[in-house]
């Protein structure tokens, strides 16, 4: 049984022209970290949102472990949106006991030992934080989370190259193993070498989804950025 | 449902305990601040009178923005958590969104509660005061005599003739007019907050598509126009009846009803319509 399935969706946004998925099939399995890779506008985000709960009135069939969509499998999901969704005005700490009043599965010492890597007060208010400092919170807010899915929207875009390796490893070195990790991204070249699946995406399809060494071996040995290129030229 | 109340209110709590606090705030000065006018009459100081009588003036004026800040925080509270970049948190929560929505409308009732509460404890304290100053120039047995003298079992008892007779002299219709009475202003409370809370549905899940500015008020005055319309419709085709309990009756049963009804259609539309971008 794969942790998530998408079974024929397709899905259209109100006051669309055309299709934001069309026909999408995916079957995902715990213990992977998979890309989800498509330039922008390709489908990535409705796919994430999909999973988060937050899009409905989709065709076709979505079960996360088996079950549809709904408080249950939020209580899964550990989604990362790719801006703040924190109100501006709170302290960081209030945020933390927030979440670890809504979330049975949050972590709150991990949570308090991510933000001291990060060097964030947790008596802070989010709006005096950077940027950068923002999406840091929000993915240890995440990551603390013992979730059998984490679904991650643009996780280092918008931030240094500095800061995209920061990030890249507080994923790696924080996530709950043997759970499903999604990235969604066109960066691939950051991303890559964490990844052991890859999903392109182009216009609401899916266009390829395979490990990411039979992608690699089946195209010359080249790497998945090229790959990449290949496909969305 | 109980850590969504729990944090509904702590995240609204600073902003409504600070409106509060200038309400108390406000009614202790404002009979201050006539007082010194006064004094200032009386001693010939017409700057400082008028001063002061400009400063009254300011006051007053910063009770009515303070009734307006509890509405727009109320508002802004819901349009925040549920439309903007917030209801990406708020609707990944695990929580149904009925619950989400119902948790909402109790905190915001809770505090326009809180703040009646509020002012009618504002208005006791310049009383209050009021009379305390009003003693310093009339001596207390004199206030205490005038009092005496009103007759006020007699002022009951043409209210209690009225009321009798609008019941048909049945007392048994009396006592249940009042229990609808209060009935009416418990079920009126939620109404206009769920009509809010409607407008907002309709407005951002495009089911009204967004022309003008601010189209979550306009809507949400037409619905109160368009609610209002149908129950004089309805008390206007009754009035046939003599007994006062019927409207009192149809009143309640279209404020359950919008209040419930209201309710359904916009955890529907929060449910089936709502994208967030």
């Amino acid at each position: 049984m794969a942790l998530i399935e998408f079974k024929n969706v397709t899905f259209k946004y109100k006051g669309a022209n055309q299709n934001a998925l069309n026909n999408v099939n995916l079957s995902l399995n715990e213990g992977q970290i998979v890309g989800l890779l498509g330039p922008n506008g390709s489908g990535k985000t409705t796919i994430i949102k999909l999973i988060a709960g937050l899009l409905k009135n989709h065709q076709g069939e979505i079960l996360i472990n088996d079950k549809h969509i709904g408080v249950e499998s939020k209580m899964m999901v550990s989604y990362l949106p790719d801006s703040t969704y924190l109100k501006e005005e709170m302290v960081i700490k209030d945020v933390i006991t927030m979440f670890a009043d809504f979330y049975e599965n949050f972590d709150k010492e991990k949570m308090l030992s991510m933000l001291k890597t990060m060097d964030i007060d947790t008596s802070s208010v989010i709006k005096t934080l950077s940027k950068g400092n923002k999406e840091k919170l929000q993915l240890a807010l995440v990551l603390s989370r013992n979730a059998k899915i984490y679904v991650l929207d643009e996780p280092i875009g918008g931030v240094d190259p500095a800061q995209r390796d920061f990030i890249i490893n507080t994923i790696l070195n924080n996530y709950a193993y043997n759970s499903l990790v999604i990235i969604s991204t066109h960066l691939i070249e950051d991303i890559d070498s964490i990844l052991n699946r890859a999903i392109f995406i182009k216009k609401g399809e899916v266009v390829m989804d395979d490990t990411k060494e039979n992608i690699i071996n089946t195209h010359e040995s080249k790497s998945l950025n090229e790959v990449f290129k290949e496909v969305f030229r | 449902m109980k850590m969504l109340l729990k944090h509904d209110f702590l995240q609204t709590k600073k902003k409504y305990f600070t409106l509060f606090i200038v309400t108390l705030a406000i009614s202790i000065l404002t009979p201050l601040l006539i007082w010194l006018e006064i004094l200032s009459v009386n001693n010939n100081n017409f700057a400082a009178s008028g001063i002061l009588s400009f400063l009254s003036t300011i006051v007053f004026g910063v009770l009515i923005a303070i009734s307006v800040l509890v509405l727009t925080t109320s508002y802004k509270y819901i349009k925040d958590s549920l439309f903007t970049k917030q209801g990406y948190l708020t609707f990944t929560l695990p929580y149904k969104t009925s619950q989400i929505v119902l948790s909402k409308i109790i905190t915001i009732i809770a505090w326009s509660v809180c703040y009646i509460l509020v002012v009618i404890l504002g208005l006791s304290i310049m009383l209050g005061e009021g009379f305390l100053i009003i003693t310093h120039y009339i001596p207390i047995e004199e206030i205490k005599a005038e009092f005496q003298s009103i007759d006020f079992s007699e002022i009951r008892e043409v209210f209690d003739t009225i009321y009798l007779a609008m019941n048909n002299n049945n007392q048994s219709l009396v006592v249940w007019s009042r229990i609808l009475i209060v009935l009416n202003i418990i079920a009126a409370i939620p109404t206009y907050l769920i009509l809010f809370f409607i407008a907002g549905s309709l407005v951002n899940t495009n089911v009204i598509k967004s022309i003008k500015k601010n189209p979550v008020v306009l809507i949400f005055f037409l619905l109160i126009f368009g609610v209002h319309f149908i129950t004089q419709i309805i008390q206007v085709s009754i009035r046939g009846t003599t007994l006062f309990i019927i409207p009192l009756i149809v009143q309640l049963i279209i404020d359950l009803a919008v209040d419930i009804g209201g309710y359904q259609l916009t955890v529907y539309l929060l449910e089936h319509r709502l994208e967030l971008v």
